[in-house]
């Protein structure tokens, strides 16, 4: 009896592991043609068009701003200097506890006005909106808000602004000055309607910055953060790219999207109850849209758009994908009538599945594997053969995707110029199966228990900062 | 420098323990022991061995894939760099030159034996031919006059344009955009009609680079392919066609709304962009015509049009329509009033500013503020309303600083 359920249990995990291993490879050869299309398509784009426009998208960015103060003008400065034409840079603050209303009222001259705030999605008290008695800083709304979190910042924001595309980023990442221009071309170029596009997040830790610009990008000095560099070119170049490909992308970077403003609206904004509003909201769009029987596309770019400060240490680390997990939890309960509906059609059959079984349930079924094996050694059941093999097995997987990555890299953005760097990336895909991943299993189930404690809260992200590395300019005597 | 050869030293070392392992690895012990997993009884592990074995190859595949391309980019973009200051010195003094020393045969004497240069040199490798395309093309783009001429005489003398008609042929349809792009800088007569009947391409990039180049390098009707082609003109397709108009003289634009009855609706929104972008007053009757249109958007557009017209005669029209219009065309139709309207409208707009919905108000509200004092007056009157948002709308527009 015993070994049949043992036999069972060793089938059922082996076709677990090929599952995902064959979800992967289906992906990434799915992301290599849409990466070579896109590739080539672009040869023939000339940005500057859109620049010089008259019949360009308006664009409204929003960043909320907590406890940003050592960094807000100097963010504020950076965001100024993007390159685009009709745009308004609506900068919230979310009931900051420091000095970062009254540095920016101090750095950009501003007064507060008589704005008229549509109501159109819940939000926190709107204390004031304020705009610069400089001509030169026309485009800056500055937002002053009752504390109410990230997702109600970006809703406060969103009832401010006044044209109908709108992005949400982050305040503290540094934004690609091109990368309004590459963001907007998927709104007016494809047939169906675009609802929303994300860009992919690079690593900027050990980078070099110079005032709010990236000028060269490095590998991080710390293996920390350069593990995350070969996680994240595996899941935007590889993963979000094939989604994309299958418009059946569930999330978009709370670091850097793009929404259409009416459909954001309509869906009653981002959601104040989950740490995962950046899911849920590409989520509830997507479904508002199928439930209104309306053709739509979600569209991801490849192109390095935005540069964020990943965590330097374990324990913030840990804390960033604990909410993650919580996020992804929370979405998918909230969604959970997607669940193999075919009304919502590949959402609802394909991303949805995907996202329980090899985003949530992963960390859950690994843990559990693991213990299991244990418990077979215990009772003397271990089949070392089986385990090694397999052990094997999923460890050249994951290190030959991860190299795969780095081919895509290579053949498109080579982003890190020198022979070391990719050496050095290599180390770190080969090494970071046995390091790195075992710490994100257990920050998985983690993140699992804390759902299930009812945790609510985002958790402390305190980051070093780019001062380190900024190089500023000299100012002219 | 120092360092550099200790880094040199260490790789050499490296490399050299590496071959070292690699000779004293038991190879045949590890094939042994795969076959033994292959032939073990237990399926599972002889699938996982099946599997392991592929994803090794795989690995090994990829890494090499990748240190190859490394190597390779590296070189390629040394080259590259490399060829292009050479092709930059050549160029350079053929073409920066008085229009007076050009006449002499000093310099003609100079370019031809440039061109020889080139021919023998540079023009035997497929690499180097595609290089120096691309440089000239580059450099006719940022320069006029006679350094542009120079550049187009020389790219003929070197056959090159013969080498992108072929290219127009080929059945890739990259191949055929980037032979048009750069016929097209160049202006390669010949090459007109073949790019003409690109025009209607069912390959997006294809088509618009056809069109553009169409646009730019036709005299007799160079805008035929509105009439007839019926793919959907997206935004960014529209921008692009909208660009290259911008380019051309005036004198050679036609009326755009010749193409207002077209059965294309993206084609009479270009058309209505084009009729304001290019102040053709005299399609005022057929835009207001327009705002019968049975496609939303370009009774908007036209609506939009007309106000920056300020065209007053189509006011009566346009309240018609307001009545029935969804509440986006209604927005549009208030801002055009406010351009194209009369003080007569105050009410009307007053009307609007107090209803319900609150982009509407806004739009009349805004309407009101661009009709001048009498809105004006309006406005501050409602600053006290207690209807929903209507005083917080006054004041917001009543306030210079937003």
């Amino acid at each position: 009896m015993l070994h049949q359920v043992i036999e069972i249990l060793n089938t059922a995990i082996f076709f677990y592991a090929i599952s995902v291993s064959m979800a992967y490879v289906i992906l990434a050869i799915l992301s290599a043609r849409a990466l070579h299309l896109y590739l080539r398509k672009n040869k023939f784009v000339d940005h500057n068009v859109t620049l010089t426009s008259p019949y360009a998208p308006s664009v409204s960015l929003i960043a909320p701003a907590y406890n940003e103060e050592k960094t807000i003008v100097e963010n504020i400065r950076s965001l100024m200097s993007i390159h685009y034409n009709n745009f308004e840079i609506i900068i919230v603050n979310d009931g900051s506890k420091d000095t970062t209303m009254q540095t920016m009222i101090d750095a950009y001259n501003l007064k507060k006005v008589d704005f008229f705030v549509n109501d159109q999605i819940p939000c926190k008290h709107i204390r004031g909106v304020y705009k610069s008695t400089n001509k030169a800083h026309r485009k800056l709304v500055v937002v002053d808000k009752e504390n109410g979190g990230k997702a109600d910042a970006l809703n406060a924001g969103i009832n401010i602004s006044q044209y109908d595309l709108i992005t949400c980023i982050d305040v503290d990442c540094i934004i690609e000055q091109d990368a309004i221009l590459k963001m907007v071309k998927p709104f007016m170029e494809e047939k169906d309607h675009v609802i929303a596009t994300g860009g992919v997040i690079r690593i900027a830790n050990s980078c070099v910055i110079e005032d709010g610009r990236l000028l060269h990008a490095k590998i991080p000095e710390s293996i920390i953060p350069r593990f995350q560099v070969v996680e994240y070119l595996r899941a935007f170049l590889m993963g979000r790219m094939a989604w994309s490909k299958l418009n059946g992308l569930l999330l978009i970077s709370g670091a850097l999207g793009f929404f259409d403003k009416k459909i954001v609206v309509a869906c009653g904004g981002y959601n104040h109850n989950t740490v995962g509003e950046d899911m849920e909201l590409v989520v509830r769009m997507r479904r508002y849209m199928s439930d209104n029987k309306k053709p739509y596309k979600v569209v991801y770019i490849p192109d390095p758009l935005c540069w964020t400060e990943a965590p330097a240490d374990y324990k913030i680390l840990g804390r960033q994908r604990n909410r993650w997990m919580r996020g992804t939890m929370e979405t998918l309960w909230m969604h959970k009538s997607l669940f193999m509906n075919p009304k919502y059609g590949l959402l609802g059959v394909l991303s949805y599945p995907f996202w329980m079984f090899f985003e949530w349930l992963a960390p859950i079924i690994e843990f559990f594997g693991l213990l299991y094996f244990l418990f077979l050694v215990f009772l003397g059941y271990s089949n070392w053969h089986f385990f090694l093999i397999l052990f094997a097995t999923v460890y050249f997987f994951a290190i030959t995707i991860s190299i795969l990555a780095l081919v895509f890299e290579e053949f498109s953005y080579r982003q890190y110029k020198k022979h070391s760097d990719i050496l050095k990336l290599i180390g770190t895909a080969m090494v970071e199966p046995l390091i790195y991943h075992p710490r994100t299993v257990w920050w998985g189930l983690k993140g699992n228990l804390d759902k299930f404690k009812g945790k609510q809260a985002w958790g402390d992200m305190t980051r070093a900062g780019f001062q380190k590395k900024v190089i500023k300019s000299e100012t002219p005597s | 420098m120092i360092k550099r050869k200790y880094i040199y030293l260490l790789f050499i070392l490296l490399t050299w323990g590496n071959v070292a392992v690699a000779q004293n690895i038991n190879w045949e012990g590890i094939i042994k022991l795969l076959s033994t997993q292959l032939n073990s009884t237990e399926i599972l592990i002889r699938v996982c061995t099946v599997l392991l074995i592929i994803f090794s190859l795989f690995f090994l595949g990829f890494f090499t894939t990748l240190m190859i391309a490394r190597s390779k980019h590296r070189n390629e973009d040394a080259y590259r760099k490399d060829i292009k200051e050479k092709y930059e010195l050549l160029l350079t003094g053929i073409i920066f030159n008085d229009e007076d020393e050009m006449q002499t045969d000093e310099w003609k004497s100079s370019k031809k034996r440039v061109v020889e240069h080139f021919k023998k040199r540079y023009l035997r490798k497929r690499i180097n031919k595609k290089y120096l395309r691309d440089h000239i093309v580059l450099l006719h783009k940022n320069f006029a006059g006679t350094a542009a001429d120079v550049l187009r005489n020389l790219y003929i003398d070197l056959k090159l344009d013969k080498e992108a008609m072929r290219e127009l042929n080929s059945p890739d349809w990259g191949t055929q955009a980037n032979a048009i792009k750069e016929l097209a800088q160049l202006n390669i007569i010949e090459a007109k009609k073949k790019i003409k009947s690109r025009t209607f391409h069912e390959n997006q990039i294809l088509r618009l680079e056809a069109q553009v180049a169409t646009i730019a390098m036709e005299n007799d009707d160079p805008f035929s392919f509105l009439g007839k082609d019926k793919n959907h003109l997206t935004e960014w397709h529209q921008i692009n066609l909208s660009k290259i108009i911008d380019t051309i003289d005036r004198e050679r634009l036609p009326l755009f709304s010749r193409w207002f009855n077209s059965k294309n609706n993206s084609i009479v929104e270009f058309c209505i962009k084009m009729t304001l972008q290019y102040d053709q007053f005299e399609s005022i009757p057929d835009l207001t015509e327009l705002l019968n249109h049975k496609s939303q958007n370009i009774v908007g557009e036209a609506a939009r049009t007309l106000g920056e017209f300020a065209a007053t005669e189509s006011q009566p029209m346009l309240l018609k329509v307001y009545r029935n219009a969804t509440i986006p065309i209604k927005r549009k139709i208030l801002t055009a009033l406010g351009k194209c309207g009369t003080h007569e409208l105050v009410p009307f707009l007053q009307q609007q500013l107090v209803q319900n919905e609150i982009s509407i108000a806004m739009e009349a509200g805004k309407a009101l503020r661009l009709l001048g004092d009498e809105g004006i007056q309006v406005l501050k009157d409602q600053t006290n309303s207690m209807l929903y948002g209507v005083g917080d709308i006054c004041k917001h527009l009543l306030d210079e600083r937003i």
